[in-house]
């Protein structure tokens, strides 16, 4: 999956969470919860959909690295390889 | 034969407004199945049935504000009744539901009602009106209507029997002139608070940028255009308080009242969250992200436990006196884009950490959707909120009266906390947690014994084994 893929699903994945965000005009250094107003709920159902559209666990001792855009993405891009 | 009546969705509520029938006369009904929708003056709610049958009759239209205990529908074992027998005296055929249901509303209201109703005038209101038009009987639900739209119920021409007016007569006449007027865009709360109206939003004149109707503009604004029929009886004031429901007043008055008369004091316990997240860890392993656990549902189990060990602040202060809640239900305050609701995990003491998370996202989300059922409206003993998320480290909440209690969680962080030797600083995720109680319930004592309580249950999890 390369990083625009990635970038893409999240987008996919976060529309029917927070159908007003948008991906393009947040810092992709920001931590996500934070830029895009997403509370714990929202993060799990994050999580879910991407677990779901890649199979991958995103065990909770992941939670730190999956905070960013730009963290999940590399993320994303790296497990998919 | 059963009545089913207009619940209480709260300890402050008084009265609500049927907004749909799920059933309808002749249907099968089971114990929990959603058979009706009402609006309080704090949220719209899907409202259960607590015993099972078929629906005998419905007595009450949507549309109509009644009284906390009215019956809204009988409920019996056997088939519905071939037709309805509307409970007026003059012969009927054929009549519109519209007037054979609004009828039996007189009768509860005028009726001692069992909860106290804020509607001892809406029978003389009828009565007059009746003086006035004495071929017109108006029910107090389409006379109230036409107040609130600005309709002068004399000068419609009834399509009900007899000439009567019927709410749909009372709708046409307030949308009249704006049907050949240019539709306008509605906000969807605006299109929503129409419907329950019976009024298409699109047809009001819109006072938002380029005429939107906005939700302010629904209820009872009089068209731009001349009106029609000039309302005679007094219209809503322009700015006054509006008929449909406003949620951030009725929380602004709980909050007044609390301010007002509870004397709050507060406690404040930083609580080492490492050992709830060791347990948590392993329990959580090898699950879909939906189906972990979060934190946010550990916390609320442990502040219930402890409203069980430690009594005294699980309960209401009524009547200048405490009373202890049998059992625990706790109020959760829900974040919404537009403010908050504060629905109720019932018996949470009870519950295991998954079924505490199942509850809590699933109130949680039928907060956000609007579809709150009724068994989540149930009156809370004591009230959590949870400002994790918003990043802050604590919480110096306010009391719901007429509760006691109410305990605020702040941000999980990673804090320096003195290691067990006493003689170093290691770095551990903790919570900062407060109880902000009623003093003339309570004391500081027992505010604290109950904050420790919490803090053994976190620190010491023993999370019942798995069923």
């Amino acid at each position: 999956m390369t990083p625009e893929d990635a970038t893409a699903l999240v987008a996919e994945c976060l529309r029917p969470i927070a159908p007003e965000a948008d991906l393009s005009t947040a810092a992709g250094g920001a931590v996500l919860a934070d830029e895009l107003d997403l509370d714990s709920m929202d993060l799990v159902s994050l999580y879910q959909a991407l677990h779901e559209r890649t199979g991958l666990e995103l065990p909770e001792r992941d939670y730190g690295e999956l905070a960013t855009l730009d963290g999940l993405v590399s993320y994303l891009t790296e497990r998919t390889a | 034969m059963g009545e089913f009546r207009m619940p209480s969705l709260g300890a402050d509520m008084e009265q609500g407004t049927l907004v749909e029938w799920r059933v309808a006369p002749g249907d099968s009904v089971r114990r929990g199945d959603i058979v009706a929708v009402v609006d309080t003056d704090k949220a719209t709610i899907d409202v259960e049935v607590f015993e099972s049958g078929v629906v005998q009759e419905l007595l009450v239209e949507p549309g109509a504000t009644v009284p906390v205990g009215t019956p809204l529908a009988r409920i019996g074992t056997g088939a519905a009744p071939a037709a309805a027998e509307p409970v007026v005296a003059e012969p009927v055929v054929a009549e519109p539901v519209v007037a054979a249901v609004a009828e039996p509303v007189v009768a509860a209201v005028a009726a001692p009602a069992p909860a106290p109703g804020p509607v001892p005038e809406a029978p003389a209101r009828a009565a007059s009106a009746a003086r006035h038009h004495a071929s017109v009987v108006l029910s107090p639900l389409v006379r109230h209507l036409a107040e609130e739209l600005g309709v002068d119920t004399a000068r419609v021409e009834g399509t009900g029997p007899g000439g009567r007016v019927t709410r749909d007569d009372v709708v046409r006449a307030a949308t009249a002139p704006a049907t050949s007027a240019p539709r306008h865009r509605a906000t969807p709360r605006a299109r929503r608070l129409a419907s329950e109206l019976g009024v298409d939003a699109e047809s009001l004149p819109g006072g938002g940028t380029d005429g939107t109707v906005r939700a302010a503009d629904v209820p009872g604004t009089p068209p731009a255009a001349p009106p029609p029929t000039p309302p005679p009886t007094p219209a809503p004031a322009p700015g006054g308080p509006a008929p449909q429901v406003d949620r951030g007043a009725a929380m602004a008055r709980t909050m007044e009242r609390a301010w007002r008369e509870i004397p709050h004091f507060r406690v404040a316990l930083e609580i080492d969250l490492e050992p709830m997240f060791e347990w948590l860890g392993r329990l959580n392993e090898g699950r879909p992200p939906a189906e972990r656990v979060l934190p946010a549902a550990v916390l609320l189990g442990a502040v219930a436990r402890a409203a069980a060990a430690v009594p005294g602040l699980n309960g209401w202060w009524r009547d200048g006196a405490f009373v202890e809640s049998d059992t625990v239900d706790v109020g959760v305050v829900v974040a919404l884009r537009d403010g908050l609701l504060v629905p109720t995990l019932a018996e949470a003491d009870r519950r295991g950490p998954e079924d505490l998370m199942a509850a809590l996202a699933g109130l949680v989300d039928r907060a956000r959707r609007g579809s709150l059922r009724s068994g989540d409206l149930t009156p809370a003993s004591i009230t959590v909120t949870n400002l994790g998320d918003q990043g802050v480290d604590e919480v110096d909440g306010i009391v719901h009266p007429p509760q006691v209690a109410l305990v605020g969680f702040g941000r999980i962080a990673p804090r320096p906390v003195a290691a067990a030797d006493g003689t170093s600083v290691v770095v551990h995720r903790t919570v900062r947690a407060t109880l902000s109680a009623d003093h003339r319930v309570t004391d500081g004592r027992r505010a604290s014994r109950f904050l420790r309580s919490v803090d053994t249950h976190l620190s010491r999890p023993d999370p019942p084994t798995p069923t």
